[in-house]
């Protein structure tokens, strides 16, 4: 996925493009000037803390809310605009909610067979077995939605959202109401399905963890609009804010004074994003920090603040000349005490 | 999103809802309330109504209505309280028993009281034997008005109240005893605000009853504004000065509506996810006693001291049985197909006017209003029709107006369990079916309608029960020597013959009873949690 002003010449159309849309409810405004681009096959997840406007953008691509400015086009046709509204029967986009949202006075396979009405009946039932053993239910066709566990339940919403072979998938935080060794079972049974699907798939989450490993784009957003749009990799090591950084984890954040390609920091000189002069700052994580006993080449003395234990890793809060910043290492790197010495990675660093 | 969003579930956007499904709503929503409207117009087309006395007529409705409402208020929450909360002998009965006096039509309380309590009835010759000792209480009055009144309508408020109290957590009133609140602060702080919309719900609905009742206060001789709705049409034969009269009734309807709204407004809680229920306390033997001890002598007032009398004297003489049977065959078909007409447009109309809180209002204000003053907007059509003579045609017609008032009648009582009950369908759900390909219409078919199925069985219950005992409405609009168990009951009873009456009396009750009880034991949501739970 790539924003939309640079993904205009690409051959083809995209299946969904959004461009420049935004929604206010009221005075609040929940999605601001927001253009993104889902492709076949590709797995986008959204990205964003509580309210930060992810779940109404998913909503104005299904048809559940309409949009005040911009359009949102799907295989190259407008299907919302200020002024143009598809209903959401219309679009053909398959959706997985949150609840999982099965029917509850309808069995599996009639739940899964839902949205196959254009099929006789016996292919009908023929292709809801189908997508029912792409999650691997096959044998609980029959059962009701309340006999499944929640984890079975999510899965049989994928398969139902499946079945009528939609071209676009969206899935809103679908696993979050799962816990722990299922979560991640659930997970992948249901990614595997959405790749072999070929679809446009977007992931609403606000689980860092699960958005790094699930997508092959991530689309970071907050407060109404969209921060970053990129490779996990470039997201997690090339944030284009201390915002966009801080949604993928914990992040040590100097402020740092840019100028052509190198930031100046009270901590020494680090390369810069090219685009960026002025003021800014200096992002690294804090697994991209090394610390020593020992003085070494490049290495800077610190004061230790603070000390937690996380089991294999140990977390320092550490002085480095005026600023403050943290740092996670395997525990066995640091004695309790005596001198400490810290080196910031200069190839993860990345200044913004 | 998070963010405060104006319409709630955002399924009910204005541009979604498909004309099909709306026009369905609207011509639901003005059938049912085109009596009314036709009352407006009589009433101010018509020359002016002989105001003197109106006065008296208003005031009198409303003492009734208020001391109704202070009386049936702390006797249902107490009881309701009672059932919940705790345990003690004939709990479980008392919880669906105590909802019987329903089954029981008004009129036939006053017959029994009136007879009972009558100077040459049991009670006084017994005391007045006895004691030598005369009872100054005089029940053809305000105050035996209110007594009988109340007996019949408090079980609203204890439907209400118990089904919202069953609905509170008892993880929030643990949550008020860890913070220091004793058992009777827990229940002043925390279970009475919360209950306290289904409080203004219950006593709505019972003062709205009292207001529409014309049966038993016209056999009290207690003059309301009701009476003279009936009385003006069929003493003086003024429909417009019936329609003029029924006008405060209106406006005391409107009201009412809008108050028990207002008072729901922004107080529907819902339960959070550690949700629990109460737990049942034991009491001192001493208390259990009284508890037993009060909800016995409710259930007696209200039901089994007059059911009983009215027994007594019903199997002291000979009853009609032919009429009788006519006349139950006449009251079951009209529940019946009455019920289910009024359940198919309350459909139509709940579902079609998801998000248009407006129109479901509108079509439940006939619920507000007397039977008699839906009658009168209704008149005007059906003298067409008799002009017209009294052929087979003529008497179907009449039948279906007839019918047709029940509905415009009680759409509001229809409407409410399954507005409710689609209610509790979640968003997500609805926009499942949408994603998947279905229009409005056919998700409501697939989806909305098979799961409201128990709450659409719950309003025709209630509907049919409603129809069993209503009166004026009837009296005005049947055709003629078209008579319904309670139109015979009346007539005898304005005869004096009061075993005569009490026949299709205990008949209605026999007939209701099985549907007051499966909705007083919660079946409509029981129903509704096995299907949807998950």
């Amino acid at each position: 996925m790539r924003l939309s002003d640079s993904g205009a010449g690409a051959l083809s159309p995209p299946l969904v493009e959004v461009r420049h849309v935004s929604r206010r409810f009221g005075s609040a405004v929940a999605v601001r000037d927001l253009s993104l681009i889902l492709n076949e096959g590709e797995i986008t997840c959204l990205l964003g803390p509580s309210g930060c406007g992810k779940s109404t953008l998913l909503r104005m691509l299904a048809g559940f809310e309409s949009i005040d400015d911009g359009d949102i086009l799907l295989q190259g046709r407008l299907v919302a605009s200020s002024n143009v509204f598809v209903r959401p029967e219309r679009r053909g986009i398959g959706l997985v909610f949150q609840d999982g949202a099965l029917f509850p006075h309808m069995s599996v396979l009639e739940n899964v067979a839902f949205g196959l009405q254009r099929f006789q009946k016996a292919r009908r039932m023929e292709r809801a077995l189908e997508a029912l053993e792409s999650v691997g239910l096959a044998d609980r066709a029959h059962a009701w939605p309340h006999m499944l566990s929640g984890g079975e339940q999510q899965r049989v919403a994928v398969a139902r959202a499946l079945a009528p072979g939609p071209r676009v998938v969206l899935l809103d935080e679908p696993f979050s109401g799962l816990d722990g060794a299922m979560k991640s079972e659930v997970r992948d049974i249901v990614m595997m399905g959405l790749r072999r699907s070929g679809a446009a798939v977007l992931l609403v989450t606000h689980d860092p963890v699960e958005a790094l490993l699930v997508a092959d784009c991530l689309a970071l957003m907050s407060d109404g609009a969209l921060l970053q749009a990129a490779s996990p990799e470039i997201c997690f090591r090339r944030p284009v804010s201390p915002v966009a950084a801080r949604l993928l984890g914990e992040a040590n954040i100097i402020p740092a004074r840019v100028d052509l390609g190198v930031a100046h920091t009270a901590i020494g000189d680090f390369p810069a994003n090219p685009a960026v002069s002025g003021e800014g700052h200096l992002i690294f994580r804090p697994e991209e920090v090394d610390v020593s006993p020992v003085q070494m080449p490049d290495f800077l003395p610190a004061t230790l603040i603070s000390r937690r234990f996380l089991g294999a890793f140990v977390e320092l809060r550490l002085q480095v000349r005026s600023v403050e910043i943290t740092a996670r290492v395997r525990s066995d790197t640091v004695p309790d005490d005596g001198p400490i010495f810290v080196r910031i990675n200069r190839e993860t660093s990345w200044a913004a | 999103m998070e963010v405060n969003r104006p319409q709630a579930a955002g399924w009910s956007g204005r541009e979604r809802s498909l004309p099909f499904l709306k026009w369905i709503a609207w011509t639901a929503g003005i059938t049912a309330a085109a009596p009314l409207l036709g009352v407006l117009l009589v009433a101010f087309g018509g020359s002016g109504a002989d105001w003197r006395g109106a006065g008296d007529y208003a005031l009198s409705s409303l003492v009734l209505a208020v001391s109704v409402a202070s009386v049936i208020a702390p006797i249902g929450t107490i009881t309701a309280w009672l059932v919940v909360r705790y345990r003690f002998p004939g709990r479980s009965v008392f919880s669906w028993a105590l909802a019987l006096p329903l089954a029981v039509p008004v009129f036939a309380l006053a017959h029994a009281y009136a007879d009972l309590l009558d100077v040459a009835g049991p009670v006084r010759s017994g005391l007045r034997a006895s004691f030598g000792w005369s009872l100054p209480f005089e029940i053809r009055s305000m105050p035996g008005a209110v007594v009988v009144l109340s007996s019949a309508f408090y079980p609203y408020v204890f439907l209400s109240m118990k089904a919202a109290f069953r609905q509170q957590s008892g993880v929030t009133l643990e949550a008020a005893q860890s913070l220091g609140a004793g058992p009777r602060l827990a229940l002043m702080r925390v279970a009475w605000p919360l209950a306290w919309p289904a409080l203004a719900a219950g006593v709505a609905l019972g003062v709205m009853e009292t207001l529409a009742d014309y049966g038993a206060v016209y056999f009290l001789s207690v003059q309301t504004l009701t009476t003279a709705v009936v009385r003006a049409w069929s003493v003086e034969g003024s429909v417009s000065a019936a329609a003029q009269f029924a006008l405060p009734l209106l406006a005391l309807a409107v009201s009412l509506m809008w108050f028990e709204r207002l008072m729901r407004a922004g107080r529907r809680f819902t339960a959070s996810a550690g949700w629990r229920p109460m737990p049942v306390l034991n009491l001192s033997p001493l208390q259990a006693v009284l508890a037993t001890f009060f909800c016995g002598l409710v259930l007696s007032v209200s039901l089994i001291v007059p059911v009983g009398w009215l027994l007594i004297k019903a199997l002291g003489v000979e009853p009609d049985v032919g009429r009788l049977l006519r006349a139950g065959v006449t009251s079951l078909s009209l529940g019946v197909s009455g019920s289910f007409l009024t359940v198919v447009l309350a459909v139509c109309l709940a579902i079609g006017a998801r998000g248009r809180p407006l129109l479901l209002r509108l079509s439940s204000v006939g619920y507000a209003a007397p039977g008699a003053v839906i009658a009168i907007g209704l008149l005007a059509p059906v003298s067409l029709i008799w002009r017209l003579g009294q052929g087979e045609v003529q008497i179907v017609l009449s039948l279906i107006l007839l019918l047709y008032a029940y509905c415009a009648r009680l759409m509001g009582a229809a409407v409410e369990p399954i507005d409710a009950g689609l209610d509790r369908i979640s968003p997500s759900i609805m926009q499942a079916s949408a994603s998947l390909g279905r229009d409005d219409a056919r998700t409501a078919w697939s989806v909305q309608l098979p799961l409201a199925r128990g709450a659409c069985l719950a309003s025709m219950l209630i509907v049919f029960v409603d129809i069993m005992k209503e009166l004026p409405a009837t009296l005005m609009l049947r055709p003629f020597n078209f008579d319904t168990l309670a139109v015979i009951s009346s007539h005898y009873a304005l005869d004096e013959r009061l075993g005569q009456a009490a026949w299709p009396s205990l008949l209605i009750l026999v007939l209701s009873v099985p549907a007051v009880i499966w909705l007083s034991s919660g079946g409509a949501s029981s129903h509704l949690k096995r299907r949807t739970s998950s």
